[in-house]
């Protein structure tokens, strides 16, 4: 079977989103996820998904729950060919792990983690794909974080 | 007598119609807790916040029914003002009768989607009292 070039894995809070308690953040705001938690997004963030987008195959993974991850990827656009979320996650509250699935790498020749906590992901897994760890993102307006994870990734 | 009704909305059960909020929650109350985020005000939170939001669900709710219960009576108007044949009466109560019923039909739909959030509020709560734990425990490392 010819394997397809590219597959990147992306997670949401922290790496292309920042969720909030307060009134305004400076980046700017994705959605009111409801009337207590605004959502906001990173700067570049619709360039860097349009930029995965052309590169290949998106997964979202994420430790948050399905609900709120599928209102935020389609916020986002990201039109991902699977989203896998809290409930199908190992572990338990405020301690769930990550782990690449096998088949992945039988169908993709490289796999591409976007994650700013690099340590919910197994050992293991950091040999089977390329972690590109982007600084945690808190709301800010002038973050070019995705910028440089764009640069990083055309060198590949 | 409305306080005797009770709605069944998905599993949970509301006492009578609600139409104004009183859950005494401030938004002062909810920055205080966070202030100082430890795990008994996290509690407290997604316990205040959850009452808001069930709370929210209600009213909405009960507005639902409420003009769900109004639009049949602009229907018998339709009725009565078709049989006088006073054309633009009919008309106008028709089009009163299935914007209510059209507004009663959105406010479920939004009450579902506010129910189906009240897990990943929680979930979220969580991951920004983590935060904020996170930023006071790096500040205080940058004190010393």
């Amino acid at each position: 079977m010819l394997k397809k070039d590219f597959l990147i894995i992306l997670d949401l809070d922290h790496t292309l989103i920042y969720s909030s308690l307060s009134e305004s953040e400076p980046a700017s705001l994705l959605m009111n996820y409801n009337k207590f938690i605004k959502v906001y997004e990173r700067p570049f963030a619709r360039e860097f998904i349009t930029f995965c987008k052309d590169l290949g195959d998106i997964i979202v993974y994420t430790t948050a729950e399905k609900e709120y991850a599928v209102k935020i990827s389609k916020a986002l656009e990201i039109d991902a060919l699977e989203l896998i979320s809290r409930e199908q996650l190992q572990g338990s509250e405020g301690n769930y792990y990550k782990d690449l699935y096998p088949e992945w790498s039988e169908v993709y020749n490289t796999i591409i983690v976007i994650d700013d906590s690099p340590n919910v992901w197994s050992e293991e897994n950091h040999n089977q794909a390329v972690f590109m760890v982007p600084d945690e993102f808190m709301g800010e307006a002038e973050d070019v974080e995705l910028k440089h994870i764009m640069n990083q990734i055309k060198t590949l | 007598m409305l306080n005797n009704y009770t709605i069944n909305f998905r599993d949970t059960q509301f006492d009578g119609l609600k139409f104004r909020s009183n859950h005494g929650y401030s938004g002062e109350y909810f920055d205080e807790l966070l202030t100082n985020p430890t795990e008994e005000n996290e509690i407290k939170h997604k316990k205040g916040v959850d009452e808001v939001n069930l709370e929210d669900i209600h009213i909405k709710i009960s507005y639902s029914l409420l003009l769900k219960a109004i639009s049949p009576v602009f229907l018998v108007g339709v009725l009565i003002f078709s049989l006088n044949q006073m054309l633009i009466p009919a008309i106008i109560s028709l089009v009163i009768s299935a914007s209510l019923f059209f507004i009663s039909w959105r406010l479920v739909k939004i009450a579902n989607s506010m129910y189906l959030m009240r897990g990943s509020t929680s979930g979220l709560l969580g991951m920004i009292y983590d935060d904020e734990r996170k930023e006071q425990n790096e500040n205080n490392k940058t004190e010393d």
